[in-house]
């Protein structure tokens, strides 16, 4: 794999409340250890899911407020997770010029993973259950591409 | 007797007047715990007998010590000083002849002045019978009411067309001969013949006194005579001691096989709960099994859902980003990356060969080549461009099968699931097998630490017993027989003797009495016979009908009359000792319906059959089967039923199953449900509602 | 009082036929012994039936003595 351009020794920005709301709510606390009782093992996947959500539906939201001590580095988004978020990156401003602007790189993804994450937010206020455990991940997987077709 | 209807006033349960009518044919009434079901059995054996269901001692009892109880609670309270509080039964039936009667029972109970309740001791009673030709009324008081209802409804049939079924055991106990031998002769009105024998006796005994106690003219002859009939009577007392031996030794044997019996049956309970406990306990390591599959099932997707299922639904984004890179890399805006030998290939020559200009030492364009000697940022922005190209490729393939794999997941999972379910609707059923064969206050634990082995040593024991009776009575009935030819013997001596007397009338009316005795007692073999043989038929009739549902061996049932015994037999006339329950229950069934059947075509006096809770012992797929053959043996049926609504056991009989039951079978056309009404304990009386 | 049901009596007839058509003297006796004993069962009361028969034959035989004593 050909390294990205992101710096992997940089903090991943999180939006305080998130770190706080959701983060917290369905990861395990500050380590980002894997647990295996928990729905997201590990906060970067909770991260790359928020991406996914929200390049998925084109809803990206600044930082309003970062959280003061992030809790995981670029290095720990596993391959080819990084990747297929640059490629995301690439597809939402079409134009490879981005890969020559790591800080803005970044800043997209961590804005678009934020946006997903306020999306996911909301489903979780409509249903408590919605992320309980990996089989609601399932159902809500099942339900993106029923819906669609 | 056809009942027309009963009407019940302020009587236990019943508050104010409430009334029930009946058709020929089918009644059924349904009732949940606690609704009044057996208050309406009370009832009937209330008017009839003045007798009821004593709870706080569970037997039946005559009522005349504690009339006061049976009036209802609330109709108790409502009562003013000075006033008085009546409770009563009428019951309207018909007899054979169409005449009508109406029959009633009424207990006043007075409150005094300063509220106290003043009891008095008689219920009174009273029978109007309306002729069915010319319509006059006859009325009956108390004692005459009594004498006149006993020739209606004698009290020795009672117990069987007054039926509770949750005494069966103790009125028709396949161990307990005498219950049977009693139902017998109470239906089949044996009894009767019975009686005509004794009297007969007597009188052959007193004229055989008078002809032997006259000298004859002969003195010899008169001397031979006594002499004979001393060694006759002596044989004869042998002969009834060796009887008596008889039936002492079958009523003891009759104790050690109930005793056997209740041994055997308790080991089988508990060798049936313990299997019961044990197939559970299999069934719910095989749940817990599945479970785990499950969980696993669950677990080994997770890594599935992290590495690509979460990127169902962005084959969109891709797809468009791939189309985007294959554009640029048509318009060439990505470049293929510059090899290093490619540069130093070129500086070597002096030569640029992107352009093709010439490149001398330390010219300007020799020093744009050599400035892209080492320098690898744009070879790797290309290469990663490439890279991202190949990741979103191979990620767009993956995507694309999400869907499928999903599908795949979904269907292992409700594969395990359905196994799941079936285990717990498996494990349900045991439960409800072990409840209704575990008896109350037995908990699951005292089964499994149960000893077997000391409950097999007793029935073991009581075993031994019995076979030792078994050979007693064979000793006996070899005496006996011994001892009654020798009787006989000596009696046709005597009759040549008596032929040589010359009292006449005292010969005469010795002969005349001998006669009549010894038709008597044919007539009394022959009726027996007569009437076992229907019963046995019919029995068999019933009780093939009612377990024809039931894969379990059933048999051929045979009344043994001469070893006072009712069992089944299989086909080579062997006698079945191991029927299961609900087959024991149904012959117990077949044999009371087929004794009230048989003495109700022989006497031609149709008695209605009420049962109360005649089938709660009953378990499994004969419930069914019995409640038909019970309307259907009967002319006229009032079935009382426990509506059993919280069962899991698919097979069990279920309200659903009774109410659709009643719905669907033209025959019943009265049905009732007995509801409780009220908020608390005072006011609570039964409602009667009419659901058919 | 008279029995209730005559279909008893009916019955008990049928089965006293064969005795009827062989001896009209003992079928006498045992009809009505019967209806006696079928009276007393069914009221529980007290007929007599003991002395009742002890006549019934010594009716019959003093019938069938008088003739030879005359």
């Amino acid at each position: 794999m050909i390294d990205s351009p992101i710096d992997p020794s940089l903090l991943v920005n999180v939006d305080a409340f998130h770190y706080e709301n959701t983060y917290r709510r369905l990861c395990h606390s500050d380590t980002g250890k894997a647990s295996k009782d928990l729905t997201f093992p590990t906060m970067w996947e909770l991260f790359v899911w928020g991406a996914v959500l929200g390049y998925s539906k084109n809803s990206p939201k600044e930082i309003e407020k970062r959280h003061p001590s992030p809790p995981f580095r670029w290095q720990q988004i596993k391959d080819p997770h990084l990747h297929l978020l640059i490629v995301m990156a690439i597809d939402k401003l079409q134009s490879f010029d981005i890969l020559k602007q790591p800080d803005d790189l970044r800043k997209n993804i961590e804005s678009f993973s934020n946006g997903g994450l306020y999306l996911l937010h909301e489903e979780l206020a409509l249903d408590p259950l919605a992320y309980q455990n990996i089989e609601s991940l399932i159902n809500q997987i099942q339900s993106r591409f029923t819906t669609q077709s | 007797m056809i009942i027309v209807s009963i009407e019940i006033e302020n009587f236990l349960s019943y508050y104010k007047k409430n009334r029930l009518d009946f058709d020929l044919g089918p009644t059924v009434i349904l009732g949940q715990n606690n609704t009044g079901k057996s208050k309406l059995f009370d009832a009937f054996n209330w008017v009839l007998y003045d007798r009821a269901f004593k709870t706080t001692e569970e037997v039946w009892a005559e009522t005349k010590d504690w009339r006061e109880d049976l009036i209802n609670r609330k109709a108790k309270a409502e009562c003013r000083n000075g006033e008085y509080v009546a409770c009563s039964v009428c019951l309207t039936f018909l007899d054979e002849d169409e005449n009508k009667y109406l029959l009633a029972r009424e207990y006043s109970l007075p409150k005094s002045n300063e509220g106290n309740w003043q009891i008095p001791r008689n219920s009174d009673l009273s029978l109007t019978r309306t002729d069915a030709v010319t319509s006059n009324d006859t009325n009956f008081y108390d004692r005459d009411a009594e004498e006149q209802l006993l020739m209606l409804f004698p009290e020795n049939l009672s117990r069987y067309f007054l039926f509770q079924g949750e005494n069966i055991s103790q009125i028709m106990s396949l161990s307990n001969k005498s219950a049977f031998t009693k139902a017998l002769r109470d239906l089949s009105r044996i009894e009767v013949f019975e009686k005509a024998k004794a009297y007969a006796d007597k009188v052959l005994k007193n004229l055989k006194r008078d002809f032997e106690n006259k000298a004859d003219a002969d003195n010899a002859l008169h001397e031979r005579k006594i002499r004979l009939s001393q060694e006759i009577d002596k044989l004869k007392e042998d002969v009834a001691f060796q009887d008596e031996q008889f039936d002492n030794e079958c009523r003891e044997r009759n104790i050690q096989k109930e005793q056997f019996e209740k041994k055997n049956n308790e080991l089988k309970m508990f060798e049936e709960c313990a299997a019961i406990l044990r197939e559970s306990d299999y069934l719910e390591a095989q749940r817990l099994t599945k479970n785990e599959l499950r969980a696993s099932l669950i677990t080994n997707q997770k890594r599935d859902v992290f590495d690509k299922w979460m990127y169902a639904g962005t084959d969109a984004i891709l797809n468009r980003f791939l189309s985007f890179y294959k554009q640029n890399k048509i318009e060439k805006k990505i470049p293929e990356p510059i090899r290093q030998e490619f540069i130093k290939e070129m500086l070597a020559e002096h030569k640029c060969k992107v352009c093709g200009s010439d490149a001398a030492d330390e010219s300007d364009a020799y020093k744009k080549i050599a400035s892209f000697l080492n320098d690898r940022s744009l070879d790797k922005e290309i290469e990663l461009i490439n890279q991202l190209s190949m990741v979103a490729d191979n990620m767009l393939d993956k995507v694309t099968r999400i869907p499928e794999e999903i599908k795949e997941f979904y269907l292992s999972l409700q594969e395990v699931e359905d196994q799941i379910r079936s285990l717990q609707n498996k494990i349900k059923a045991k439960e409800e097998e072990l409840r209704s064969i575990i008896p109350s206050g037995i908990s699951e634990d005292e089964i499994k630490a149960k000893n077997f082995i000391q409950i097999q040593r007793d029935r073991d024991r009581f075993k031994n017993d019995l076979d030792g009776s078994e050979s007693k009575i064979n000793q006996i009935k070899g005496r006996r027989d011994f001892l009654k030819k020798e009787l006989d013997n000596k009696l046709e001596e005597y009759e040549s003797l008596i032929a040589q007397s010359s009292n006449t009338k005292e010969k005469e009316r010795f002969q005349l009495a001998e006669k009549v005795n010894a038709s008597t007692s044919q007539f009394y073999d022959h009726f027996l016979n007569r009437i076992i043989s229907d019963i046995e038929e019919n029995a068999n009739k019933f009780f093939t009908q009612m377990t024809i549902k039931n894969a379990a061996l059933s048999g051929k049932v045979k009344v043994d009359f001469a070893n006072k015994e009712v069992y089944t037999i299989d086909e080579a006339g062997t006698r079945l000792f191991n029927i299961n329950q609900a087959n024991k229950v149904s012959l117990q069934i077949a044999f009371v319906a087929a004794v009230l059947d048989v003495s109700n075509r022989f006497w031609d006096n149709y008695f209605p059959f009420i049962a109360d809770a005649p089938i709660s012992a009953l378990g499994g797929n004969n419930k069914l089967t019995a409640i038909d053959t019970m309307i259907e043996i009967f002319n006229q049926s009032i079935v009382i039923l426990k509506d059993d609504a919280l069962t899991y056991d698919p097979d069990n009989l279920r309200n659903d199953v009774v109410r659709t039951m009643i719905m669907g079978n033209s025959a019943i056309k009265n049905a009732y449900e007995l509801v409780m009404e009220g908020d608390n304990e005072q006011e609570q009386h039964t409602l009667i509602k009419k659901i058919k | 009082m008279a029995i209730k049901n005559s279909d008893v009596m009916r019955q008990i007839e049928m089965m006293l036929k064969g005795i009827k058509e062989k001896d009209l003297q003992q079928y006498t006796i045992i009809k009505e012994l019967l209806s006696e004993v079928y009276l007393e069962y069914n009221t529980g009361r007290n007929r007599n039936v003991e002395r009742k028969l002890t006549d019934l034959i010594d009716a019959e035989v003093s019938f069938k003595l008088k003739p030879t004593q005359q």
